[in-house]
């Protein structure tokens, strides 16, 4: 009887085991240690809160053959990961950022391969009024209104360009962190953030793609949608395998030429446009759009 | 309430229709945390007898550090693995990060003092008379302490099930160091934590419902051995 | 040829001192009877003697190995040696396996071990309760188990404390029958302590009187009870014999 049950108990447990271990990579590739063969990217999370990525990956992998590991970060991470060599590209929004990791040997080259705007979303009906002014000086009203605004107040993409904004409107992001508890720092993604606005009744930046996926959850509208400032591109940025150790450069360039194709490139543009009634992104085929 | 409500039924749903990403996340949480589990208490039944049998300075010293870290916060830990493990680091060129490898050693590491503090006190608590009948029939220091263990088993057995507890509940380092890759690296606790992050309560849930169905099963037949063992001795 | 030679042993615990200066020499198969009353050092000395216990001041040598030199050869010397403690404790296993224990680690072959348990069973009685898990049995069953799983190893020395202390008339003259049979047959040596000047008597080739940390006298029965040294001992001879005549009447 002691040994029936011992016998029962190790079999449990290798089963367990075997079991876990066997779903770990649940699109049939090899099991839990084959980094070699695997091509991993971080991106931010305005783009894969859309859901754009899924789609792509799924595609990816079918047609290439490589697995494909999506991180999901914000840029400030996301470029980190890429510096340290544990991913072999990124996939990022912030355009002087990726300038700067370039010029210190990190990245290859910027392949921009979609683009959209950013747009100051906020409750219907406006309380603040600032629909129709230009995004600087929106701004500007919402400080001296000391109206709610959640700040993604991540170093990502999209906080970056907030910060840009608020620069153009000629104030220094200290005096707007303290400027009160009016100015919330949030510290996470673009869909909890705009979930946050939609609790908090306040007005937040953020990119189309993200709004229009969490449009209907979040019953924002979107109230200023026009100036350059507002320009948002995606780039895909290839790890500099001359520069940091272990990059993949070689996938990672597949993955960049897959982005830009003319199939995918269409892709892109269709991509959620049956679900929200609008293009999320306009593809650019790495080509730097103007405005 | 009603979320709460609706969170069970979706679980349920999920469950009974085996809705294949649910069960892979939920088998790979299964695999990794048993795996981390089994390879902590191969290396801490030894290493726990050794130091409970064996006297030398500093005894006590160590026995309290052990302890001290029981409760080490798993983001903590996370953070040692990630910056041990990447590519950038001293154990980069085994190219682990963000794999299950690496969460699984990542777990163990976690688990290790509490499994190891847990054994020692087993053996602590076990009469005194048991080693030294065995030293006095002639036992070696390796006979005597897996007797020891063995006689000591309902405590030892008790700390492998914390052990494992704690290995399937923790989300910071299974998030740092795996990464949460969908369909590679994604395991429970780390779905969970993203499905709130992006709103879907739901899904989370559901999710958190099915870890929990886990943690009670683990636990009750895991009690039902020791019952058994129990009345054996009777 | 001397089985054990102690010289001037001193063990300590803390501040106090348990052993202060014991010296003895046991001869091939003797039967060593340590008498002396409560926590006078009888075990503590039983203990160091059976190499269970290695923090001690003196020399000590078994089977003409100096123990302290060759710290190597302990678990040599130690396996041919068998101690069974005042209240023995039994392994969570059947009888059987119990006994089997010493054997096992000595890494004797199944078919010897079955045979050799089987006997030594028999010896103490106890071979109907071969299966029974050991944790169940009474004190005095529990006792001839451990006796039992002394015995199979078929040690040269045997060390007991108190033996039949906690055990019954019947059980205690049985363990006895054992005791003389395996000295007789085996040419044991056997060091027991025991609280029994009765059975000290019978069992002992010589007597040692434990007193307060010192073995105050050393002889056969005869020297010891009839004459003792001092009147320290005669206080405690006298006493005791008095008690257990008292005992026996009552």
């Amino acid at each position: 009887m002691k040994n029936f049950k011992n016998i029962a108990l190790s079999i449990l447990l290798i089963t367990a085991m075997l079991a876990g271990l066997s779903g770990c990579d649940s699109g049939g590739g090899s099991n839990i240690i084959p980094a070699q063969g695997r091509l991993r990217i971080a991106t931010t999370t305005s783009l894969y809160d859309t859901g754009l990525w899924n789609a792509l990956e799924d595609r990816f992998e079918e047609e290439e053959g490589i697995r494909l590991d999506i991180l999901y970060a914000g840029t400030g991470i996301a470029l980190e990961y890429g510096r340290r060599g544990d991913v072999d590209a990124v996939a990022v929004h912030a355009k002087a950022t990726e300038e700067q990791f370039i010029a210190d040997g990190y990245g290859i080259e910027r392949i921009p391969f979609a683009y959209n705007y950013f747009v100051i979303v906020g409750p219907a009906g406006d309380p603040a009024g600032i629909a129709d002014l230009s995004p600087e000086e929106a701004f500007k009203k919402l400080y001296d209104t000391q109206t709610t605004f959640i700040s993604r107040g991540d170093a990502s993409g999209t906080h970056t360009k907030e910060k840009a904004i608020w620069k153009a409107a000629g104030y220094d992001y200290e005096e707007v962190t303290s400027a009160g508890s009016w100015y919330v720092e949030a510290g996470k993604g673009m869909g909890p953030t705009l979930q946050m606005a939609s609790e908090m009744d306040g007005y937040t930046l953020s990119d189309m793609g993200t709004f229009l996926a969490y449009k209907g959850e979040t019953g924002l509208v979107t109230v200023v949608d026009e100036g350059s400032i507002l320009l948002n591109v995606y780039s895909f940025i290839v790890i500099d395998p001359d520069n940091v150790e272990g990059a993949d450069a070689e996938k990672a360039q597949i993955l960049a030429d897959f982005l830009v194709s003319d199939e995918i490139q269409q892709f892109i543009k269709d991509y959620g446009t049956a679900d929200y009634g609008d293009s999320l992104f306009i593809p650019c085929a790495g080509n730097e759009p103007t405005s | 309430m009603g979320e709460l409500w609706q969170g069970i039924i979706r679980a349920l749903e999920l469950i009974v229709t085996f809705d294949p990403e649910v069960m892979a996340i939920t088998f790979r949480s299964l695999g990794i945390s048993t795996s981390a589990c089994l390879i902590a208490t191969l290396i801490c039944l030894p290493l726990g007898s050794l130091i409970h049998f064996t006297n030398f300075k500093g005894k006590n010293l160590l026995v309290s550090l052990i302890q001290t870290f029981y409760s080490l916060p798993t983001v903590l830990v996370g953070l040692l693995v990630f910056i041990l493990f990447s590519r950038a680091g001293p154990f980069g060129n085994l190219n682990l990060m963000f794999t299950p490898a690496l969460m699984i050693i990542g777990q163990s590491l976690l688990v290790m003092p509490l499994m190891l503090g847990l054994i020692i006190s087993a053996l602590v608590s076990l009469d005194k008379t048991v080693a030294d009948t065995a030293f006095s029939l002639g036992a070696s220091r390796f006979q005597a302490g897996l007797l020891s263990l063995k006689e000591a088993r309902y405590a030892v057995i008790t700390s492998v099930i914390m052990g494992f507890g704690r290995a399937i509940s923790e989300v910071g380092l299974a998030m740092m160091v795996g990464g949460n890759i969908r369909g590679f690296t994604r395991i429970l606790t780390t779905a969970i934590s993203l499905e709130t992050s992006k709103g879907d309560i739901e899904l989370s849930l559901a999710l958190g419902f099915i870890l929990l169905l886990i943690s009670l099963a683990i636990n009750v037949i895991l009690s039902q051995l020791q019952r058994v063992e129990k009345s054996a001795a009777r | 040829m001397l089985h054990v030679e102690a010289t001037h042993l001193v063990k300590k615990a803390g501040e106090a001192v348990l052993l202060k200066g014991v010296s003895l020499r046991i001869n091939k198969g003797e039967s060593f009877l340590l008498i002396g009353p409560t926590g006078a050092g009888k075990t503590t000395l039983l203990r160091l003697l059976g190499l269970l216990n290695s923090s001690f001041k003196g020399e000590l040598s078994i089977f003409g190995v100096d123990v302290i030199s060759n710290q190597g050869k302990q678990l040599e010397i130690r396996r041919k040696m068998a101690f069974v403690q005042q209240k023995p404790v039994a392994f969570s296993c059947s009888v059987f396996d119990n006994v089997a224990y010493p054997l096992k680690w000595r890494k004797i072959p199944r078919e010897e071990i079955t045979d050799r348990v089987g006997e030594v069973l028999d010896l103490v009685g106890m071979k109907e309760y071969s299966n029974r898990n050991a944790k169940t049995l009474s004190g005095g069953e529990t006792q001839r188990v451990a006796i039992a799983r002394a015995l199979v190893t078929r040690p040269e020395i045997l060390l007991l404390d108190e033996p039949t202390a906690n055990l019954d008339p019947n059980s205690a003259g049985r363990i006895e029958e054992v005791l003389t049979k395996v000295v007789q047959e085996h040419k044991t040596t056997l060091i027991m302590s025991t609280h029994d000047l009765v059975q000290a008597q019978r069992l002992a080739e010589v007597v040692g009187v434990m007193i307060d940390g010192k073995l105050v006298q050393t002889g056969t029965p005869q020297e010891v009870f009839h004459a003792p040294q001092n009147s320290q001992i005669a206080r405690f001879i006298g006493f005791k014999l008095a008690e257990q005549d008292f005992n026996r009447i009552v």
